[in-house]
């Protein structure tokens, strides 16, 4: 316990408590067992005992009581978009934006399902062209068993649950949670956030957080909101006095996570619907990483987005533009890429491609050959450009020398072949 | 049939220069097996499976437990080397598991390397039959090394999930919502080597298995208990401790054995002036070359890994004298901090024949399966006895003869077992205590219970746990609502709770000889300073290294192969530093405190070995940080204002230093069963002069890193311990001192000792 670091020191004066009360030892521990025994019942019954005869509080501001322990609040926002609404394809079972909802828990603590609780749901939803966020608050740990069956109805198994993050952490603790009170409820559609915003915005932001997307990119940066790492013990707080003021600050810092996630995955979707309009503009969004999320959906603008950057001189666009050819065995079209990627800016990547497809598809072994030879003498030369292939990133962190060391091995087993190839061929 | 064993044993048995170092030698006779029919009942899949390896019937053991099993009973079985252990509980949980399709087992080891070694087993089992088809009982092994991609499967559709209590403890517990499925069918637990959950370390397990069978009993469950044993001093006793469950013992063994004989072995005086004998590990490495040169099959057990490293290389370089070109004779060293597919390569090449000698640590003591050896050499005193009979069991065949020497060191513990050697064979083997009830250790678990479950307010571990709740709760850790406690913290309680003393860090050795850069092994990181302290010689599997930079902060270690004839020898400083002193009492005639110490370790400079000589040929300088363990002690101080202290004072000055030294010692060997502690779950520090107090003192100290209550456990019933150190004392048949008593007594010019210790003693009482 960070929080309690001299927790052990003042055991020792317990110790004395319970040396003096302490009764001979009995060894009967096995007999103890049997009252253990008795409380075995199922998860269920197990989890209504615990709500019997508690005092729930009297109001929290603003919310309105739902049973014991539950609490809701619902705002009205207006649409996260202006004028014509996108299309929505982004999250693939997706019949429209009604079957949208987006949500996000707040939690008492980060990790380990089993004592982590859900006190605060918050759910948006698009509605008649509005933004309906519902905010539900269990005011009391006895009182989950309440909370999660009044909760339940509102997630229903056709909706799409759009989340930040939440893929690898609400919805399992969601999960947990109704499956420790005997409830099996799956979120079975979902969208993540998070992998397409590090697609887009990873490189020119750092830090994907929703905070840092809402400031870089949304440019609403959020002023005076609760660290989220403060949160738990703003809720261990208010269970201990009972002061509602400190909620507030979760209850705001929620509310604003959902409307956030309902306005990035519309800018999301614009984005989709008319990638062109990004070109001029848009200075933070990753091409290359706008065109991966294309491509699964719409390769035609993908590829005319990458056609696009990579003339205007973006690099990564130029890569994917090459690996597109390639996949679609456009090998002439592929070896041009490389090859002006290559010569413009000496990449690795585009080097390596270039030679493989000059030996296999070219046969043009002598050319190869030179290329790898250039390349080999380039990472020899400078460090700098070590690439780490086939390797976790831990691994290279740790032994950037073996990484760098597996593509020079690959590199040398290339020339090797190649050599063999010219030497059979008998044209060196 | 090849007779070399025989043949050996005659010969030795005519060999004078030979007998004349042995003091005792042992004969075992060869007892015949006991065996029954392979029950009735047993799936044709399981019976196929062992037809095809070979079994048709079963030791008298394992039919019992087989029985005991299917009738309900929670069982332990005592299984010495060889004796089929695996099948005692493999066979019962698969015959369930085929008849059950949802029951589920889960399988506990005590460590990660013996866990992956019983999956390669039940694989054999499961996959062993051609004619009967497959048993499909989907097998897991969930530890840290488990890709993440592979644990959901093992949650969800593992019959037998095979882990180790670390993981159960922060892995399992702490998610079991996500093992629902697994958990509300648990139908057994199996406990492999449960004798190893003893001290610190079993009161741990215990308030572990109290926390699993608390989730399992809300999932609707309850799982049998099916636990194996090596030969201990209590082995039902301590199973009953652990998992809090009454057992059926299993301890006829049924496997039949080949005659042993058991040989100690004092090394010849070189210098009889001075008593100086031949070193142990060229003694070792003698006869187990003249052993492997007659093909006999031998394991050698060293006390270092050092010392294991040193005694493969002479061995290895002896028969290259002899086998220049016909490498027929292929001898490994084995140890931890191997890579484990070079510890599987091993394993398996003694398991095959392909390695004809082995000389390890004590890391294959046991559980490892690497089939039955000829010989076994003890190169040292292993310091128990249960550790003994396990070594020397590892040379055991079912038919033929086999043969185990203990050699001895300079040591005075092992000058006297050699000495005496009734002593040893006279004693039964250790007996392994728990204290469940530790109140910090129950502290502990209570966090990680409250976390997991609430915990309603009339229930919880023993007649304590109330009170710990309240403390728990005074300190805003859980919080009473309603009629539970909540676990009210952000923190994630298993994960700041470790259930060992010794830390989980690891750092990598990595061989960078020309560019090369391939990770050779690990080590944990307070052996690391020990042992690959910069300009430090490495010595692994026979391959010598000179360590180029020992990186701490980054856990990690470049090493280069070298070429010297020396290796190197750490000088380890251990000192202790009084942090807070709490409490102050009289008691025992001392001053007694108890408070916060640090216990530092610090490497400052290394001796250069050569190589087979072992003569000291130069020293160099060590700089790392000291490895510090802070943790709270008991301080018995004899201060002259003291009955104690005067007593102390008045003893002739030649006593002092030996009279505080066996002091410590019997402390050391009589307080861990007051504490239901393992020896070495405690440290026992004695000060002639202690620089903190200036009066002599002697320190108790708790092992485990912030201390689990054994100091003032001390503390609690420092008059019953001493009084029973008199007792040992008086009671103890032994004419001049023993390892029973104060220690080993070897030279005659100590006779007085025992007397003097005895007197000082008795005015402590």
């Amino acid at each position: 316990m960070k929080e309690h670091p001299d927790l052990t020191h003042r055991l020792s004066s317990l110790y004395e408590q319970i040396k003096k009360s302490k009764k001979a030892r009995t060894t009967d521990d096995l007999a103890e067992k049997e009252n253990h025994a008795e409380a075995g019942k199922h998860s269920m019954a197990f989890f209504k005992k615990t709500s019997r005869g508690v005092a729930s509080r009297d109001d929290i501001p603003g919310f309105e009581r739902l049973g014991d322990f539950t609490w809701h609040r619902q705002a009205v926002e207006k649409n996260p978009w202006q004028g014509m609404p996108p299309d929505f394809k982004l999250a693939t079972t997706s019949t429209g934006p009604e079957s949208l909802i987006f949500f996000d828990t707040e939690t008492t603590g980060l990790s380990g399902v089993a004592g982590t609780m859900i006190f605060l749901l918050g759910l948006a939803r698009i509605q008649n062209d509005m933004l309906f966020i519902d905010q539900y608050f269990l005011s009391d740990f006895p009182g989950e068993n309440e909370f999660l069956s009044i909760i339940e109805p509102y997630l229903p198994d056709n909706s799409v649950y759009v989340s930040f993050n939440g893929k690898a952490f609400d919805s399992h603790l969601l999960f947990a949670r109704f499956m420790l009170h005997g409830r099996e409820k799956l979120l079975v559609h979902q969208y993540d956030l998070l992998f397409p915003s590090r697609r887009l915005w990873k490189n020119s932001i750092g830090s994907c957080t929703l905070k840092q997307i809402e400031a870089m990119v949304l440019g609403v940066p959020r002023h005076g909101d609760i660290d989220g790492a403060d949160i738990p013990d703003c809720y261990f707080q208010f269970l201990r006095t009972g002061d509602t003021a400190g909620l507030q600050a979760i209850f705001h810092h929620n509310y604003l996570d959902v409307f956030s996630l309902a306005k990035i995955h519309v800018l999301l979707e614009s984005m989709i619907s008319s990638p062109s309009s990004l070109r001029s503009s848009g200075s933070v969004t990753d091409k290359a990483g706008l065109a991966r999320i294309l491509m699964a959906l719409e390769p035609e603008k993908a590829l005319e987005l990458l056609k696009h950057e990579y003339t205007s001189g973006d690099i990564e666009c130029g890569k994917l533009l090459g690996f597109f050819h390639k996949k679609n065995r456009a090998f002439i079209e592929a070896a041009e890429v490389w090859e002006n990627l290559f010569e413009k800016s000496q990449d690795m990547t585009a080097g390596i491609e270039l030679a493989k497809i000059l030996e296999h598809k070219n046969r043009n072994y002598k050319a190869a050959l030179e290329i790898t030879e250039t390349l080999i003498t380039e990472i020899i030369n400078n460090p700098q450009r070590k690439i780490a292939r086939g390797r976790t990133p831990t691994f290279s962190r740790y032994f950037p020398e073996t990484a760098c060391n597996s593509l020079l091995v690959e590199l040398n087993f290339r020339k090797d072949r190649l050599l063999a190839k010219l030497e059979k061929s008998g044209s060196r | 049939m090849d007779n070399g064993i025989e043949d050996l044993v005659r010969e030795l048995e005519h060999d004078r220069e030979f007998l004349s170092c042995v003091t005792r030698w042992e004969r075992i006779p060869a007892r015949p097996g006991k065996y029954t029919n392979l029950p009735k009942e047993l799936d044709p899949a399981i019976t196929a499976s062992l037809a095809s390896r070979g079994i048709t019937r079963l030791y008298s053991h394992q039919h019992e437990c087989y029985t005991h099993v299917r009738a309900g009973k929670n069982i332990v079985v005592v299984t010495p080397t060889a004796s089929g252990k695996t099948l005692c509980y493999n066979l019962p949980v698969l015959q369930s598991l085929i008849e059950d399709q949802d029951a589920k087992a889960l399988f506990l080891f005590p460590t990660k390397a013996l866990s992956q070694d019983q999956q390669a087993e039940l694989n054999e089992i499961i996959l062993g039959s051609e004619s009967g088809g497959e048993i499909g009982v989907k097998i897991y092994t969930y530890d840290g090394d488990t890709p993440t991609s592979v644990r959901a499967a093992a949650r969800d559709t593992g019959r037998i999930v095979i882990s180790h209590p670390d993981m159960l403890h922060a892995g399992i517990l702490p998610n079991h919502p996500k093992w629902i499925r697994f958990l509300k069918n648990l139908k057994y637990v199996v406990i492999d080597e449960i004798h190893t959950y003893r001290g610190v370390f079993g009161s741990h397990m215990t308030n572990l298995l109290r926390r699993l069978k608390r989730i399992i009993r809300f999932y609707g469950a309850t799982p049998q208990f099916i636990c194996c044993s090596a030969t201990i001093g209590n082995p039902k006793e301590l199973t009953e401790r652990v998992i809090e469950e009454k057992v059926e013992l299993v301890a006829n063994n049924g496997a039949p054995s080949g005659e042993k004989h058991l040989i100690f072995y004092n090394p010849p005086l070189v210098d009889p002036v001075q008593g100086i004998r031949r070193g142990v590990v060229n003694e070792s490495q003698k006869l187990a070359v003249r052993f492997l040169q007659k093909k006999i099959k031998t394991i050698v057990f060293s006390r270092s890994r050092v010392r294991t490293e040193l005694i493969a290389s002479y061995i290895n370089s002896a028969l290259a004298n002899f086998y220049n070109d016909n490498n027929r004779t292929r001898v490994e060293s084995y140890r931890g901090g191997y890579l484990p597919n070079e510890r599987r390569e091993i394993e398996k090449g003694l398991r095959d024949g392909s390695i004809h000698g082995v000389v390890s640590t004590n890391a294959l003591e046991l559980g490892i399966d690497i089939g039955g050896l000829d010989a076994a050499i003890l190169a040292g005193f292993p310091g128990s006895i249960a550790s003994s009979w396990q070594q020397a069991g590892r040379a055991g065949r079912r038919q033929t003869v086999s043969l185990a020497v203990i050699i001895a060191s300079s040591s005075p513990l092992n000058q006297y077992i050699i000495g005496h050697p009734e002593y040893f064979l006279g004693r039964s083997p250790e007996s392994g205590w728990v204290d469940p009830n530790n109140m910090y250790i129950q502290m502990d678990h209570l966090k990680c219970a409250a976390f997991e479950l609430p915990i309603p307010i009339n229930e919880g571990f023993s007649e304590q746990t109330q009170r710990l709740l309240s403390f728990l709760e005074e300190n805003g850790v859980i919080r009473l609502s309603g009629d539970f406690y909540y676990w009210s913290d952000r923190g994630y309680p298993a994960e700041q709770i470790s259930l060992r003393s010794a830390t989980s860090e690891n750092v990598i050795i990595v061989n960078i000889t020309k560019g090369r850069n391939t990770v050779i092994g690990e080590m944990d990181r307070p052996s690391a300073k020990e042992l690959l302290f910069d300009n430090a010689i490495y010595l692994h599997r026979g391959a010598q290294y000179t360590v180029k930079k020992l990186d701490i902060e980054n856990k990690r270690c470049a090493v280069e192969e070298s070429d010297v004839n020396y290796y190197t020898d750490a000088v380890v400083k251990t000192d202790i530093k009084v942090l807070q002193e709490d409490e102050q009492t009289h008691a025992a005639g001392t001053r007694m405190i108890i408070g916060d110490i640090l216990v530092r370790t610090q490497v400052a400079k290394y001796k250069k070995l050569k190589f087979h000589t072992h003569e000291n040929i130069g020293y160099g300088d060590v700089v790392l940080p000291p490895e510090e363990m802070h943790t709270r002690s008991v301080m018995l101080l004899f201060s002259e204002n003291t009955r104690a202290g005067k007593a102390f004072a008045a003893l002739p000055e030649t006593q002092k230093t030996p009279v505080i030294a066996r002091l410590g010692f019997l402390v050391k060997n009589v307080a861990p069963v007051f504490l239901l502690c393992d020896q070495n779950d405690i440290g026992v520090s004695e000060k002639l002069k202690d620089p903190h107090f200036n009066v002599p003192a002697l320190y108790i100290y708790d092992r485990y890193p912030g201390g689990t209550g054994l100091a003032e456990g001390f503390a609690d019933s420092v008059s019953r311990i001493i009084r029973a150190l008199a007792e040992r004392l008086s009671n103890c048949p032994c004419a001049h001192g023993c390892p029973s008593c104060i220690g080993p007594v070897v030279d005659a010019g100590e006779k007085e000792s025992k007397s003097t210790l005895l007197g000082f003693v008795e005015k402590l009482l």
